[in-house]
């Protein structure tokens, strides 16, 4: 075993200090996935045409459950759609999703949500979440990660069911999946 | 000044030089102005799908992220191994290295299979793995997902005790780079490898490294002064290496193909406390093609791959080498294929085969020379049904594997796994009973050595020992084990998680030696089945826990406790896996990145001599990492306390190893 000599010692503590003394002050946090999915939701909202009667006023975001957005949620209530206000409300288990135009289920919240899922046929609910197969049993937009990459899955079925229109935009990045 | 000073004082001129790093690619604090292409551009890393998607795992799995590799002081897999909980690895020499699992005997890594990217890279003679040459290179590796428990009811011989499955990064998400990376004892590696897009829907990706393990001098150890420089030391090797992967990508369909080569020479300690030590040349590849096809919600996977090992051991007569063995092919060539049906209600079904066609031939110097040329064909068909019940509370996992070997009975594997969730999938309850065998490897049944001080010979061949006792050769049966566990999986956020598995395996036919005759102090030594059982029952805990959005720390214990049955009746305590083992870390995630990580594992001990016991240790390793525009610089020290410790008996002792890493991208 080789002893570090003083003189190794040094270089290794100017070296770590010299690490640390570069640092910003304002680290920045590897929070990219959270980024980029709430960007997804902007997106969403944005390249979506609401029938009437939800063509109009507020686009009401509602997400139930955990999410991974991380902080950027009061960030996107801050945006705006063509003059429409984006609201961004959290929601318990069991709560009432009509009043919502997009909602977000969180982890393990499209299965215990099911039956409200199902229940949203008739209101032009868009639904979103991560959970596997989403888009190919009844959601409308399932976000997956493939190759470190973020990416939409969308059931077209569903929404036209929901008289949702997406738009050309989002389909033509998007994997289009059926039931 | 040393090289080794040269490139700290340098690395740290180099910091200071660049000042404040530039900003980070999507340092914005949002992202809605980027259009939608770019969105699904933009890389990300996150572990949280994989554990979410670990949430409705029917066994216990560990996943070690790219994070976890590429932060950690971690330079090799089985450094990185080292921390997952279940597995015991360790270090013989910085050439020789293993990995077990679940309080099996060290020498016994034929007990779990390795996979990369679902290719076998166990070696065909002995089953276990070569990890110092294995051709491929931490930074494309993607993550590395470990199954514990007996797994053979899918992947079939040698998953006993667990499989090691090895994914690889897309061609399209490898970097550009440059590493250089030195430390001390002469320790070295530079590697480049890059990708590009063939069209629209091509990627290759390639890189090559050199390695040299170390090029200190051990010659004072063994008290034999005076060897000349060129003689090759126990932990040296010098290492070359190359790897390719070549992706498709198309609507409904995706091909990959993708492999490796390596060519080295290394020192190499044949046993412990030998004071001769073999010069080993070693060249070994492997290739995969896997081909899958979307067929609605349904898939088809089609995979061929192979393997091989070539080596060539000379050892040291004090003037020069002499031949000792070559290992003219340790081939393996397998194919799978399986379907993978999602639309039937409540149920996920997959249905596969597997040929697989593995060959051996080795050259012995014995006097007279002794050699062998084996073969053997496997056909096999499994199946998995997972079912969802109550309103998807309930998952019941039922698998069964049939494979035949050319020159065994037929094996059936079956497994049963029920998981239970409660509170919304927080948590996972899992019960778990299945079996798995192990194939006796070629060398078990074929290999014979017998010259002056050495005399060991495989169970299949007719020998005469040094006194003139004839033993006749007799196969091999398979090996088996039945796997019984519980378990427990929670994870009620994303910022916490805790796995809990109660285990209990047993382990009949279990591999023994059996001495025949012990003449002029030379021990002789034979495979065999000893129909002896091997009890093993253990307790996993993992939890992991994320705080401050910075900050991620892990805590692991195992205890694992091993009987034997005897063949005049009674038990006796197996001791050749630690009993009790805990490792944790922590990483803060700043600009500057810190993984500090340490582990306890106790003693062992082994009742043949010329092994003895080793010790308890403890041992801490750290890394210090910064990203500086296209520059990364990463310190690192395993061994940080330079507490001195075994690994296994009578090999090298490991102490500190400082490590220093520049890596560039572009």
């Amino acid at each position: 075993m080789t002893d570090l000599t003083a003189r190794h010692r040094i270089s290794l503590t100017l070296g770590i200090i010299a690490m640390l003394w570069t640092a910003p002050v304002c680290a920045l946090a590897d929070d990219t996935a959270a980024k980029v999915k709430a960007a997804y939701l902007y997106n969403i909202a944005k390249f979506v045409e609401w029938p009437d009667g939800a063509a109009e006023g507020s686009i009401v975001i509602g997400v139930v459950g955990e999410h991974p957005f991380g902080n950027q949620l009061p960030r996107l209530a801050s945006q705006k759609i063509s003059g429409r206000r984006l609201v961004v409300r959290r929601l318990e288990y069991g709560a009432d999703l009509a009043g919502c135009h997009i909602v977000f289920l969180g982890e393990g919240m499209a299965g215990s949500c099911r039956t409200a899922v199902e229940g949203l046929v008739d209101h032009p609910v868009l639904t979103v979440s991560e959970e596997r197969n989403f888009a190919s049993q009844g959601g409308v937009i399932e976000l997956v990660q493939q190759g470190g990459k973020v990416r939409m899955r969308i059931n077209q079925e569903a929404a036209t069911v929901r008289r949702i229109k997406l738009s050309r935009q989002l389909l033509s990045v998007a994997e289009l999946v059926t039931d | 000044m040393s090289q080794r000073t040269f490139i700290l004082a340098l690395t740290a001129a180099t910091l200071l030089v660049c000042g404040r790093p530039a900003l980070a690619e999507h340092a914005a604090e949002d992202l809605f102005s980027v259009s939608l292409e770019d969105l699904a551009a933009i890389k990300v890393e996150s572990a949280s799908r994989h554990e979410e998607d670990l949430m409705g795992a029917p066994a216990a799995i560990t996943v070690v992220t790219r994070d976890d590799i590429r932060h950690s002081a971690a330079h090799t897999l089985v450094e990185v191994l080292q921390y997952v909980v279940g597995l015991d690895g360790y270090t013989k020499t910085r050439t020789d290295m293993d990995v077990i699992a679940r309080g099996m005997a060290q020498d016994e890594s034929a007990k779990i299979l390795v996979l990369i990217d679902g290719q076998p890279v166990n070696v065909a003679p002995y089953g276990g793995v070569q990890w110092p040459t294995l051709p491929l290179l931490l930074d494309d590796i993607e993550r590395i997902e470990v199954v514990r428990g007996a797994a053979s009811a899918v992947y079939g011989a040698d998953a006993v005790t667990g499989v090691i499955n090895i994914m690889t990064l897309a061609a399209a998400d490898r970097e550009n780079r440059a590493t250089v990376m030195v430390g001390e004892d002469g320790t070295q590696r530079y590697s480049v490898g890059g990708a590009t897009a063939l069209g629209p829907t091509w990627n290759l990706a390639a890189s090559a490294s050199f390695w040299r393990t170390e090029s200190g001098s051990h010659h004072e150890e063994y008290g034999l002064p005076g060897l000349p420089e060129n003689w090759s030391l126990k932990d040296q090797a010098d290492i070359w290496q190359v790897g390719f992967r070549l992706d498709h990508s198309g609507d409904q369909s995706s091909f990959t193909s993708e492999g490796g080569f390596s060519t080295g020479e290394e020192g190499y300690n044949p046993s412990p406390g030998d004071l001769v030590i073999d010069r080993s040349q070693k060249r070994t590849f492997w290739l995969n093609n896997a081909f899958s096809r979307a067929m609605g919600d349904n898939s088809l996977e089609l995979r061929v791959g192979a393997r091989n090992l070539w080596q060539e051991n000379e050892d040291f007569t004090g003037d020069d080498y002499r031949f000792k063995y070559r290992l003219d092919r340790g081939l393996g060539v397998d194919a799978d294929a399986h379907y993978l049906v999602q639309t039937l209600p409540h149920q996920t079904l997959i249905v596969g085969a597997n040929l697989s066609y593995v060959a051996a031939s080795r050259n012995i110097a014995n006097d007279p020379p002794y050699e062998y040329d084996e073969s053997e064909t496997l056909v096999a068909a499994y199946l998995q049904d997972q079912i969802h019940l109550l309103d998807r509370r309930l998952l019941l996992t039922l698998s069964g594997r049939y494979d035949k070997w050319a020159n065994l009975d037929g094996q059936f594997s079956p497994r049963a796994a029920v998981n239970y969730f409660l509170a919304d999938r927080k948590v996972n309850l899992r019960a778990i009973v299945g079996t798995s065998f192990r194939r006796p490897s070629f060398d078990e049944n074929f290999y014979f050595v017998s010259r002056p001080g050495s005399w060991f010979k495989g169970a299949a061949v007719d020998a005469v020992t040094a006194d003139g006792r004839v033993i006749e050769g007799e196969f091999l049966e398979a090996e088996h084990l039945l796997d019984m566990e519980l378990g427990v999986r929670m994870q009620p956020n994303k910022k916490f998680q805790l796995d809990i598995s109660a285990f209990r395996h047993f382990l009949d036919d279990a591999l023994g030696y059996e001495v025949y005759y012990a003449a002029d102090g030379v021990l002789n030594l034979g495979h065999s089945g000893t129909g002896n059982t091997v009890t093993v029952r253990g307790v996993e805990s993992a939890a992991r826990l994320v705080c401050c959005d910075r900050i991620s720390a892990f805590l692991n214990y195992t205890y694992q406790d091993a009987e034997r049955e005897e063949p005049g009746g009674g038990t006796t305590t197996w001791e050749t896996a630690p009993r009790h083992k805990v490792s944790g870390g922590f990483r803060y995630n700043g600009p500057v990145i810190i993984d500090l990580r340490g582990r306890y594992v106790d003693a062992v001990r082994y009742d043949e001599a010329p092994l003895t016991p080793v010790d308890s240790y403890t041992t801490f390793d750290v890394a210090v990492s910064r990203r500086l525009g296209s520059f990364t610089v990463k310190l690192s020290a395993t061994d940080l306390l330079d507490d001195e410790h075994f690994e296994y008996p009578l090999y090298s002792a490991m102490t500190r190893k400082v490590m220093g890493l520049v890596r560039y991208e572009f």
